[in-house]
């Protein structure tokens, strides 16, 4: 299962699992998105590449826009997501 | 180590969380650790998903997984009308700028980039997928 929790200062928390079957969630949520923001990822255990898709779509929306998308707390099974797609180059990533 | 369990799967999306239960029962019996739960699972759902969205047709999948000598085995089978090797998909996605990118194409690329190794066979219609992951 998949949580989003809006938190203070444009934060959404994720917790759980961003795979093919929680997807549609996460984009219902991330396509209505106008403001740069922060996703802390602390609680979030698993991301395929459907939610990486999410997360990319989000990511050139926003910039389009002018704005950023940040993500923070990546476990470590995450960051290699990132790191073997590019995308931790692409991405501002910080771990606190 | 030893250990190996087996399972038939309806092959559509709704059939994830029962795989995902699948690989944590494994999982827990081998006393693998997080990291390579998530390892395997997304080995397994990137082939999964692939599977139906471009074979829909096809009723099921069997996924096998055995522990063996400091490996993990994952065997991924399924009825198929014509032959796709995981190999000789596109795995290029790494150095193409984020804007030219497709939201697509990461699923096979991340099979090759977290597989030890991967070998296929295509006989009588059946498509198999051989993944080893080693443990450190």
């Amino acid at each position: 299962m998949l949580k989003i929790t809006p938190e203070d200062g444009a934060i959404i928390k994720l917790t759980g699992r961003l795979d093919a079957e929680q997807a549609p969630k996460a984009l219902d949520y991330f396509s209505i998105l106008n403001e740069s923001t922060t996703i802390d990822l602390k609680e979030l255990e698993y991301i395929s590449s459907a939610g990486l898709g999410i997360l990319v779509d989000t990511y050139k929306r926003l910039d389009q826009m002018g704005f950023d998308l940040i993500l923070t707390n990546m476990n470590q099974y995450i960051r290699n997501v990132f790191r073997y797609t590019g995308l931790d180059q692409v991405f501002t990533i910080n771990d606190s | 180590m030893s250990g190996n369990q087996s399972q038939r799967f309806i092959n559509k999306t709704e059939s994830l969380s029962s795989i995902t239960d699948f690989i944590h029962n494994f999982a827990s019996g081998s006393k693998l650790d997080k990291n390579i739960e998530s390892e395997i699972n997304l080995l397994i759902e990137e082939l999964f998903t692939n599977q139906v969205k471009y074979n829909p047709k096809n009723p099921s999948v069997d996924i096998a997984l055995q522990s063996k000598e400091n490996r993990i085995i994952i065997t991924f089978s399924h009825k198929q009308d014509s032959s796709f090797d995981p190999r000789e998909a596109k795995a290029d996605v790494k150095n193409l700028l984020l804007q030219e990118r497709s939201t697509g194409g990461f699923g096979l690329h991340l099979v090759q980039a977290f597989a030890d190794e991967i070998t296929y066979k295509f006989e009588n219609n059946v498509s198999t997928t051989i993944i080893v992951k080693h443990l450190e």
